[in-house]
C-alpha cells in the first residue's frame, strides 16, 4: 500500500489481486448478493483510491480495507431496511438472500448430483442461520469463521474493544449451535 | 462450574489456536479431566465444520478491469461533491442567486477561518477523515435519491470542521488523544471528582436556553436515533449549554459553546465530563466503559457530543444536528430564540457547513 501510495500504480493491481477474492466473499456474506457484492467489492476499492493519501503505516491494510467494506455494507443495509418491509421472522430465503448460488457449486469441485439435495438444505440452513444473527454478531462471525481474522483484527474493523468482538462471537456461536442443532448432533 | 465457564468461553480461541502455549496447555488440561467442556469443544468443532460448507464464489473476471477504467473516467470528470453541489443549487440559483451567493461567501469564510493548523497525529485523523468521508458519501447519495422529498438545499459538517475526537477508556483514564478542541488553555490534570467545570451550573427551563449564553444556541428536541431531550443546563461561569437527551436509560450529552473558545470549556473539561461524568457512563466493566466524544464547529458554534455511543452513531447525530431545515414550522426540528420560523427564515446562519 504504502507503494501504490508513493505512486508506484503496480501495486495497485498486486493489492487488488490479493484481496479481491477475500474481500468479495465478506461481502457476498453480508449481502448475499453476487452481484450486489461484486458491486460493493469495485466500491470498496473504489474508495480505497480515493483515501490511499489518508492512508498511514500505522493502520492494517488489511483492516483499512475491511473498514471500507464494513462501512459500505453497513450504509447499504440501513438503506435497504429503511426501503423494505420484509418481514424479520422470514424463515425461508429466496435464491438471492439465502439459496444456494449456481456459482457455489460451480466453485465447490465436490460436487456430487446424489448429495446435492441434502447439501443444498445444509448451506441454506447455514445461511439462514447466520441471517438471523444480530448485525454485529453477524459480521463478527463472517469475518471471523470465514475470513479468518484474528480478534483483534475484527475489533479494528468494527471500531469496537477486543472483548467485544469475543463476547459477540460467543453469543453468536450459542446462538448457531441452537440453529443448526440438526447437523450438529449432540 | 466456574472453572468450565471459564474454558468454555475460551474454546473458540483454542479452536482457532488464538492462545498462547501456557493457556492451550491449561484448556487441554482441564478438557482430559471434564467430560462436559470436551462435549462442548466437540460441538463448537462441529459447529465450524458445519459453517464451512457454505463455500465462497470466485470472482467474475473483467471485476478488475471495469474498476480501473472507472478510475480512469473518474480522474476526468468533476468529483461527487461538485455534481451534488451543481444540482442542489442550479434550482436556488435561478430564483436566489443573492443567497446562494451569501451562503458561498460565509461557506469560504467559515472555511478560512476554521483552517488552523493541527497536531500531527495520523492515525487519529486517518481514522476520522475516514469516518466523515464515509458520511459524506451516503449523505451524497442519500441528498441524490431523495431530492424530489427534500428539494430545500442541505449542508452538512465538512471534515474540516470536525476537530476533536477521542474515545476515554474508564481503565485507563485516557487513550487516543486526539486534535485540540478550542478552549480555554487546557487546566491542570484531573485530581477528583470534586469540581468538575461541568458539573456546576443550573438547569434552564425549555425551551428558553437563549438569554444565558453570548449566542443564539440550537437546541434539536431531538436527535437520530431517538434521543429526546430531557434538560438543559448553562455551564457555571462559561459561555456553554449542556443539552441532556435521554433514550430509555441510555443519555447522550450535547454542549454547545462558541467557537475559539469564546468563554467556553475546554478540552479537559470533556475529558473530565466523559471519565467522572452521569453515572450511567460508568457501568464497571472494562469492554463497555469507553464513552466517545466528538466535537466539531458548526458557522461560529462548537459542539461536543459525548456518549456511550460508538463514533459511527455519533457522526449521524451529527449530520442530523447539523443539517438545515426549513419545513419545520412547528413543533419542527429546531427551536429558536423568540420565534419558531427565525431559523427557517435566515437558514444558513448557523449551521452552514461544507
Amino acid at each position: 500500500m504504502l507503494s501504490y501510495r508513493a505512486g508506484d500504480d503496480d501495486a495497485f493491481e498486486i493489492l487488488y489481486r490479493r484481496y479481491e477474492k477475500p474481500l468479495l466473499n465478506f461481502l457476498y456474506r453480508v449481502v448475499k448478493n453476487v452481484a450486489e457484492a461484486e458491486n460493493l467489492c469495485q466500491e470498496t476499492f473504489f474508495r480505497m483510491v480515493r483515501a490511499k493519501k489518508k492512508y498511514v503505516a500505522t493502520a492494517q491494510f488489511k483492516t483499512w480495507l475491511y473498514h471500507i467494506a464494513y462501512n459500505l455494507c453497513r450504509d447499504r443495509l440501513r438503506r435497504k431496511t429503511h426501503r423494505s418491509t420484509q418481514s424479520l421472522n422470514a424463515l425461508t430465503l429466496s435464491r438471492d438472500e439465502g439459496g444456494v448460488e449456481l456459482q457455489e457449486r460451480i466453485a465447490d469441485p465436490s460436487s456430487d448430483p446424489d448429495r446435492d439435495v441434502e447439501k443444498d438444505e445444509l448451506i441454506a440452513s447455514v445461511k439462514n442461520a447466520i441471517a438471523h444473527l444480530p448485525e454485529t454478531e453477524h459480521l463478527v462471525v463472517i469475518l471471523r469463521e470465514y475470513q479468518g481474522l484474528e480478534v483483534s483484527e475484527i475489533a479494528d474493523i468494527l471500531n469496537c474493544p477486543v472483548g467485544t468482538v469475543k463476547s459477540h462471537n460467543h453469543r453468536a456461536r450459542k446462538k448457531l449451535k441452537i440453529m443448526l442443532a440438526k447437523y450438529i448432533g449432540d | 462450574m466456574k472453572e468450565c465457564e471459564d474454558i468454555q468461553d475460551r474454546l473458540e480461541a483454542y479452536i482457532s489456536n488464538d492462545i498462547d502455549d501456557s493457556e492451550r496447555i491449561e484448556i487441554q488440561t482441564h478438557l482430559d479431566e471434564c467430560q462436559s467442556c470436551s462435549g462442548v469443544l466437540r460441538q463448537l468443532t462441529r459447529l465450524s465444520e458445519v459453517l464451512q460448507t457454505w463455500k465462497g464464489i470466485e470472482p467474475s473476471p473483467g471485476m478488475y478491469e471495469t474498476l480501473k477504467a472507472r478510475l480512469t473516467e473518474t480522474e476526468s470528470s468533476p468529483s461527487a461533491w461538485s455534481r451534488v453541489f451543481a444540482h442542489n443549487f442550479a434550482k436556488k440559483a435561478v430564483f436566489w442567486p443573492a443567497e446562494v451567493a451569501a451562503v458561498v461567501l460565509l461557506t469560504l469564510f467559515i472555511r478560512d477561518l476554521l483552517q488552523k493548523p493541527a497536531p500531527k497525529v495520523p492515525d487519529d485523523l486517518t481514522t476520522i477523515d475516514f469516518y466523515v468521508q464515509e458520511h459524506q458519501e451516503v449523505t451524497v447519495q442519500t441528498v441524490s435519491e431523495e431530492t424530489s422529498k427534500q428539494p430545500t438545499a442541505q449542508m452538512f459538517v465538512s471534515r474540516d470542521d470536525v476537530f476533536y475526537y477521542e474515545f476515554v477508556e474508564k481503565f485507563p483514564k485516557f487513550t487516543e488523544q486526539g486534535l485540540i478542541i478550542s478552549g480555554p488553555p487546557k487546566r491542570e490534570k484531573i485530581h477528583s471528582t470534586k469540581g468538575l467545570a461541568i458539573s456546576k451550573g443550573h438547569m434552564l427551563p425549555t425551551p428558553l436556553p437563549w438569554d444565558v449564553v453570548d449566542f443564539d444556541p440550537v437546541v434539536p428536541p431531538r436527535l437520530q436515533h431517538g434521543f429526546v431531550l430531557d434538560s438543559i443546563r448553562k455551564i457555571a461561569d462559561y459561555n456553554s449549554l449542556h443539552l441532556l437527551y435521554t433514550k430509555g436509560t441510555d443519555t447522550l450529552s450535547l454542549f454547545e459553546q462558541l467557537s475559539q473558545g469564546k468563554g467556553g470549556l475546554a478540552v479537559q473539561d470533556f475529558r473530565e465530563y466523559a471519565t467522572y461524568g452521569p453515572a450511567e457512563f460508568d457501568t464497571g466493566s472494562k469492554e463497555q466503559g469507553r464513552v466517545t466524544i466528538l466535537a466539531w464547529t458548526n458557522g461560529p458554534l462548537s459542539f461536543v457530543l459525548i456518549g456511550k455511543q460508538d463514533m459511527s452513531r455519533l457522526m449521524d447525530i451529527m449530520q442530523s444536528i447539523s443539517r438545515t431545515k426549513t419545513q419545520d414550522e412547528k413543533g419542527g426540528l429546531y427551536w429558536n430564540k423568540g420565534d419558531e420560523h427565525r431559523y427557517g427564515a435566515k437558514r444558513g446562519r448557523f449551521n452552514v457547513g461544507i
